[in-house]
Protein backbone atom coordinates (compact mmCIF):
# COMPACT_ATOMS: atom_id res chain seq x y z
CA UNK A 1 0.00 0.00 0.00
CA UNK A 2 2.86 2.36 0.94
CA UNK A 3 4.56 1.49 -2.35
CA UNK A 4 1.46 2.41 -4.36
CA UNK A 5 0.99 5.61 -2.40
CA UNK A 6 4.59 6.68 -2.99
CA UNK A 7 4.26 5.98 -6.73
CA UNK A 8 1.02 7.97 -6.91
CA UNK A 9 2.65 10.85 -5.01
CA UNK A 10 5.67 10.76 -7.33
CA UNK A 11 3.48 10.77 -10.44
CA UNK A 12 1.47 13.66 -9.04
CA UNK A 13 4.62 15.65 -8.21
CA UNK A 14 6.07 15.07 -11.66
CA UNK A 15 2.81 15.96 -13.40
CA UNK A 16 2.65 19.21 -11.41
CA UNK A 17 6.12 20.15 -12.64
CA UNK A 18 5.05 19.52 -16.19
CA UNK A 19 2.71 22.50 -16.00
CA UNK A 20 5.50 24.93 -15.01
CA UNK A 21 5.97 28.00 -17.16
CA UNK A 22 8.46 26.72 -19.71
CA UNK A 23 10.78 29.37 -21.20
CA UNK A 24 11.18 27.26 -24.35
CA UNK A 25 7.50 27.94 -25.12
CA UNK A 26 8.52 31.49 -25.89
CA UNK A 27 11.38 30.58 -28.22
CA UNK A 28 9.22 31.01 -31.30
CA UNK A 29 8.42 34.66 -30.56
CA UNK A 30 11.79 35.33 -28.88
CA UNK A 31 12.99 38.88 -29.36
CA UNK A 32 16.73 39.48 -29.74
CA UNK A 33 18.30 42.03 -27.39
CA UNK A 34 18.98 45.39 -29.02
CA UNK A 35 22.53 45.72 -27.70
CA UNK A 36 23.32 48.84 -29.72
CA UNK A 37 21.09 50.82 -27.33
CA UNK A 38 23.28 49.78 -24.39
CA UNK A 39 26.15 52.06 -25.47
CA UNK A 40 24.01 55.19 -25.11
CA UNK A 41 23.10 54.52 -21.50
CA UNK A 42 24.39 56.70 -18.68
CA UNK A 43 24.33 53.95 -16.09
CA UNK A 44 27.31 53.38 -13.83
CA UNK A 45 29.58 50.53 -14.97
CA UNK A 46 29.15 48.77 -11.63
CA UNK A 47 25.35 49.04 -11.65
CA UNK A 48 23.76 45.55 -11.59
CA UNK A 49 21.51 46.57 -14.50
CA UNK A 50 24.56 47.55 -16.57
CA UNK A 51 26.40 44.37 -15.61
CA UNK A 52 23.39 42.27 -16.54
CA UNK A 53 23.04 44.01 -19.90
CA UNK A 54 26.76 43.52 -20.62
CA UNK A 55 26.45 39.85 -19.80
CA UNK A 56 23.42 39.45 -22.03
CA UNK A 57 25.06 41.25 -24.93
CA UNK A 58 28.34 39.42 -24.42
CA UNK A 59 26.63 36.07 -24.84
CA UNK A 60 24.74 37.40 -27.85
CA UNK A 61 27.95 38.64 -29.47
CA UNK A 62 29.66 35.32 -28.80
CA UNK A 63 26.78 33.54 -30.47
CA UNK A 64 26.96 35.85 -33.47
CA UNK A 65 30.73 35.27 -33.78
CA UNK A 66 30.13 31.54 -33.59
CA UNK A 67 27.49 31.74 -36.32
CA UNK A 68 29.80 33.85 -38.49
CA UNK A 69 32.64 31.39 -38.01
CA UNK A 70 30.37 28.52 -38.96
CA UNK A 71 29.13 30.39 -42.03
CA UNK A 72 32.74 31.04 -43.10
CA UNK A 73 33.82 27.43 -42.64
CA UNK A 74 30.88 25.99 -44.58
CA UNK A 75 31.97 27.12 -48.11
CA UNK A 76 35.35 25.37 -47.64
CA UNK A 77 33.66 22.20 -46.57
CA UNK A 78 31.31 22.31 -49.54
CA UNK A 79 34.17 22.95 -51.98
CA UNK A 80 35.68 19.52 -51.39
CA UNK A 81 32.88 17.11 -50.63
CA UNK A 82 34.10 14.21 -52.83
CA UNK A 83 37.39 12.26 -52.75
CA UNK A 84 39.98 13.48 -55.21
CA UNK A 85 39.65 12.01 -58.70
CA UNK A 86 42.23 11.85 -61.40
CA UNK A 87 41.43 14.41 -64.06
CA UNK A 88 43.10 15.32 -67.33
CA UNK A 89 45.13 18.03 -65.64
CA UNK A 90 46.33 15.66 -62.93
CA UNK A 91 47.37 13.18 -65.58
CA UNK A 92 49.45 15.81 -67.37
CA UNK A 93 51.25 16.75 -64.18
CA UNK A 94 51.93 13.13 -63.23
CA UNK A 95 49.76 13.39 -60.14
CA UNK A 96 47.64 10.37 -61.01
CA UNK A 97 50.42 8.00 -60.05
CA UNK A 98 50.92 9.77 -56.76
CA UNK A 99 47.20 9.57 -56.02
CA UNK A 100 47.17 5.86 -56.88
CA UNK A 101 50.15 5.30 -54.53
CA UNK A 102 48.34 7.17 -51.77
CA UNK A 103 45.26 5.00 -52.27
CA UNK A 104 47.37 1.84 -52.02
CA UNK A 105 49.03 3.05 -48.83
CA UNK A 106 45.63 3.90 -47.33
CA UNK A 107 44.30 0.43 -48.19
CA UNK A 108 47.34 -1.22 -46.56
CA UNK A 109 46.92 0.82 -43.40
CA UNK A 110 43.22 -0.07 -43.22
CA UNK A 111 43.94 -3.78 -43.68
CA UNK A 112 46.63 -3.72 -40.97
CA UNK A 113 44.41 -1.95 -38.49
CA UNK A 114 41.62 -4.47 -39.15
CA UNK A 115 44.02 -7.37 -38.54
CA UNK A 116 45.22 -5.72 -35.36
CA UNK A 117 41.65 -5.24 -34.12
CA UNK A 118 40.75 -8.85 -34.84
CA UNK A 119 43.85 -10.07 -32.99
CA UNK A 120 43.00 -7.81 -30.06
CA UNK A 121 39.39 -9.07 -29.94
CA UNK A 122 40.56 -12.68 -30.00
CA UNK A 123 43.01 -11.98 -27.18
CA UNK A 124 40.40 -10.33 -25.00
CA UNK A 125 37.85 -13.15 -25.56
CA UNK A 126 40.48 -15.75 -24.53
CA UNK A 127 41.23 -13.84 -21.36
CA UNK A 128 37.55 -13.90 -20.48
CA UNK B 1 -34.43 41.05 53.21
CA UNK B 2 -37.50 41.35 50.97
CA UNK B 3 -36.07 44.49 49.45
CA UNK B 4 -32.83 42.74 48.57
CA UNK B 5 -34.74 39.85 46.94
CA UNK B 6 -36.75 42.22 44.78
CA UNK B 7 -33.55 43.98 43.69
CA UNK B 8 -31.95 40.66 42.64
CA UNK B 9 -35.13 39.68 40.73
CA UNK B 10 -35.13 43.00 38.95
CA UNK B 11 -31.45 42.68 37.99
CA UNK B 12 -31.96 39.16 36.65
CA UNK B 13 -34.94 40.32 34.56
CA UNK B 14 -32.87 43.16 33.14
CA UNK B 15 -30.04 40.76 32.22
CA UNK B 16 -32.44 38.36 30.50
CA UNK B 17 -33.91 41.30 28.60
CA UNK B 18 -30.47 42.40 27.40
CA UNK B 19 -29.52 38.88 26.33
CA UNK B 20 -32.82 38.52 24.47
CA UNK B 21 -32.27 41.84 22.71
CA UNK B 22 -28.73 40.86 21.66
CA UNK B 23 -29.96 37.52 20.36
CA UNK B 24 -32.79 39.19 18.41
CA UNK B 25 -30.38 41.76 16.98
CA UNK B 26 -27.97 38.99 15.97
CA UNK B 27 -30.74 36.92 14.41
CA UNK B 28 -32.12 39.93 12.53
CA UNK B 29 -28.63 40.87 11.30
CA UNK B 30 -27.91 37.30 10.13
CA UNK B 31 -31.34 37.08 8.45
CA UNK B 32 -30.92 40.39 6.63
CA UNK B 33 -27.36 39.47 5.64
CA UNK B 34 -28.46 36.11 4.25
CA UNK B 35 -31.39 37.79 2.46
CA UNK B 36 -28.98 40.29 0.87
CA UNK B 37 -26.51 37.60 -0.18
CA UNK B 38 -29.16 35.37 -1.71
CA UNK B 39 -30.97 38.28 -3.37
CA UNK B 40 -28.03 38.69 -5.78
CA UNK B 41 -28.31 42.44 -5.43
CA UNK B 42 -24.57 43.01 -4.84
CA UNK B 43 -22.86 43.73 -8.19
CA UNK B 44 -19.82 41.48 -8.68
CA UNK B 45 -18.93 42.78 -12.14
CA UNK B 46 -15.35 44.06 -12.37
CA UNK B 47 -16.63 47.19 -14.10
CA UNK B 48 -18.53 48.27 -10.97
CA UNK B 49 -16.39 49.54 -8.13
CA UNK B 50 -16.84 48.55 -4.49
CA UNK B 51 -18.22 51.21 -2.20
CA UNK B 52 -15.59 52.89 -0.05
CA UNK B 53 -16.41 50.90 3.07
CA UNK B 54 -16.22 47.53 1.32
CA UNK B 55 -13.00 48.50 -0.47
CA UNK B 56 -11.36 49.72 2.73
CA UNK B 57 -12.42 46.55 4.52
CA UNK B 58 -11.08 44.24 1.80
CA UNK B 59 -7.88 46.25 1.43
CA UNK B 60 -7.21 46.11 5.15
CA UNK B 61 -7.81 42.36 5.25
CA UNK B 62 -5.49 41.92 2.23
CA UNK B 63 -2.63 44.08 3.52
CA UNK B 64 -2.74 42.65 7.05
CA UNK B 65 -2.74 39.11 5.69
CA UNK B 66 0.21 39.78 3.36
CA UNK B 67 2.17 41.57 6.11
CA UNK B 68 1.65 38.65 8.49
CA UNK B 69 2.52 35.97 5.91
CA UNK B 70 5.60 37.78 4.57
CA UNK B 71 7.15 38.80 7.89
CA UNK B 72 8.93 35.44 8.28
CA UNK B 73 10.25 35.27 4.70
CA UNK B 74 14.05 35.30 4.49
CA UNK B 75 15.30 37.51 1.67
CA UNK B 76 18.39 36.25 -0.23
CA UNK B 77 21.00 38.52 -1.83
CA UNK B 78 19.19 40.17 -4.74
CA UNK B 79 22.13 42.19 -6.09
CA UNK B 80 23.43 39.48 -8.44
CA UNK B 81 23.03 40.66 -12.09
CA UNK B 82 22.18 37.09 -13.12
CA UNK B 83 18.89 37.43 -11.24
CA UNK B 84 17.88 40.29 -13.54
CA UNK B 85 18.63 38.15 -16.59
CA UNK B 86 16.57 35.30 -15.16
CA UNK B 87 13.70 37.41 -13.82
CA UNK B 88 13.41 39.81 -16.75
CA UNK B 89 12.10 37.40 -19.40
CA UNK B 90 9.74 35.79 -16.87
CA UNK B 91 8.34 39.20 -15.89
CA UNK B 92 7.86 40.12 -19.53
CA UNK B 93 6.00 36.91 -20.29
CA UNK B 94 3.93 36.53 -17.13
CA UNK B 95 3.46 39.95 -15.51
CA UNK B 96 3.90 42.80 -17.99
CA UNK B 97 0.44 42.38 -19.55
CA UNK B 98 -1.20 43.48 -16.30
CA UNK B 99 1.60 45.24 -14.39
CA UNK B 100 2.92 47.06 -17.49
CA UNK B 101 6.48 47.95 -18.49
CA UNK B 102 8.53 51.08 -19.21
CA UNK B 103 6.92 53.11 -21.98
CA UNK B 104 3.51 51.44 -21.63
CA UNK B 105 0.92 53.29 -19.55
CA UNK B 106 -2.01 50.92 -19.85
CA UNK B 107 -3.20 47.68 -21.40
CA UNK B 108 -6.53 45.90 -21.87
CA UNK B 109 -5.80 43.91 -18.72
CA UNK B 110 -4.73 46.85 -16.59
CA UNK B 111 -7.91 48.70 -17.59
CA UNK B 112 -10.25 45.74 -17.25
CA UNK B 113 -9.07 44.21 -13.99
CA UNK B 114 -10.55 45.32 -10.68
CA UNK B 115 -8.88 46.10 -8.37
CA UNK B 116 -6.55 47.76 -10.88
CA UNK B 117 -3.18 45.95 -10.85
CA UNK B 118 -0.37 48.24 -9.69
CA UNK B 119 1.90 49.66 -12.39
CA UNK B 120 5.20 48.10 -11.32
CA UNK B 121 7.16 50.13 -13.86
CA UNK B 122 6.41 53.22 -11.78
CA UNK B 123 7.74 53.89 -8.33
CA UNK B 124 5.37 52.34 -5.83
CA UNK B 125 4.47 54.58 -2.93
CA UNK B 126 3.90 51.95 -0.27
CA UNK B 127 6.48 53.47 2.05
CA UNK B 128 8.04 50.09 2.73
CA UNK B 129 11.72 49.43 3.29
CA UNK B 130 13.54 47.40 0.61
CA UNK B 131 13.50 44.28 2.76
CA UNK B 132 9.78 44.49 3.51
CA UNK B 133 9.03 45.28 -0.10
CA UNK B 134 10.98 42.21 -1.27
CA UNK B 135 9.23 39.99 1.29
CA UNK B 136 5.85 41.34 0.21
CA UNK B 137 6.54 40.89 -3.52
CA UNK B 138 7.77 37.34 -2.97
CA UNK B 139 4.66 36.41 -0.99
CA UNK B 140 2.27 37.91 -3.52
CA UNK B 141 3.99 36.27 -6.50
CA UNK B 142 4.20 32.90 -4.79
CA UNK B 143 0.72 32.73 -3.24
CA UNK B 144 -1.31 35.14 -5.38
CA UNK B 145 -4.31 37.11 -4.06
CA UNK B 146 -7.81 35.69 -3.98
CA UNK B 147 -10.44 37.25 -6.25
CA UNK B 148 -8.08 39.89 -7.58
CA UNK B 149 -6.81 38.32 -10.80
CA UNK B 150 -3.36 37.77 -9.24
CA UNK B 151 -2.49 34.08 -9.69
CA UNK B 152 -0.26 32.01 -7.39
CA UNK B 153 2.93 31.24 -9.32
CA UNK B 154 4.28 29.08 -6.49
CA UNK B 155 2.73 25.77 -7.59
CA UNK B 156 4.50 25.95 -10.95
CA UNK B 157 7.65 28.00 -10.22
CA UNK B 158 10.37 27.32 -7.67
CA UNK B 159 11.50 29.89 -5.11
CA UNK B 160 14.72 30.72 -6.97
CA UNK B 161 12.75 31.71 -10.03
CA UNK B 162 10.34 33.82 -7.98
CA UNK B 163 13.23 35.61 -6.23
CA UNK B 164 14.68 36.43 -9.65
CA UNK B 165 11.39 38.11 -10.53
CA UNK B 166 11.45 40.01 -7.23
CA UNK B 167 14.98 41.25 -8.02
CA UNK B 168 13.84 42.40 -11.44
CA UNK B 169 10.73 44.16 -10.06
CA UNK B 170 12.96 46.05 -7.59
CA UNK B 171 14.92 47.52 -10.51
CA UNK B 172 11.94 47.99 -12.82
CA UNK B 173 10.95 51.57 -11.86
CA UNK B 174 14.47 52.75 -12.77
CA UNK B 175 14.69 50.95 -16.11
CA UNK B 176 14.55 52.81 -19.40
CA UNK B 177 12.70 51.22 -22.30
CA UNK B 178 16.02 50.17 -23.89
CA UNK B 179 17.27 48.55 -20.68
CA UNK B 180 14.00 46.68 -20.35
CA UNK B 181 14.22 45.41 -23.93
CA UNK B 182 17.73 44.02 -23.43
CA UNK B 183 17.07 42.43 -20.05
CA UNK B 184 13.78 40.80 -21.02
CA UNK B 185 14.74 39.53 -24.47
CA UNK B 186 14.84 35.77 -24.41
CA UNK B 187 17.40 34.85 -27.03
CA UNK B 188 17.25 31.65 -29.03
CA UNK B 189 19.97 30.15 -26.82
CA UNK B 190 18.04 30.96 -23.64
CA UNK B 191 16.34 27.80 -22.50
CA UNK B 192 15.79 29.06 -18.98
CA UNK B 193 18.49 26.76 -17.60
CA UNK B 194 19.83 29.55 -15.43
CA UNK B 195 16.82 29.19 -13.14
Amino acid sequence: MKYILSIVTLIFALSTNAFAHDPSMHKADAEKPDCAAMHDTKLDASDPVMLAMQKKCESKMQMEHHEEAQAESKPHAKADPKPMQCTMEHEKMGHCEMMADDAEVDAEVDAKSEEHNEAHDAGTSENH
Amino acid sequence: MLNQKSITKHTTRARVKIIKSVLWAGFTFAFLGAAFIYSGLYPVGADTQHNKLTYALLETVREQSIARASSSVKVPDLSNPDLLLAGGPDYNEMCATCHLKPGVEQSDMSIGLYPTPPNLAKDRTLGLADLESAQRDFCIIKHGIKASGMPAWGPTHDDARIWAMVAFINKLPNLATEHYQILTARGEDDSGSHH
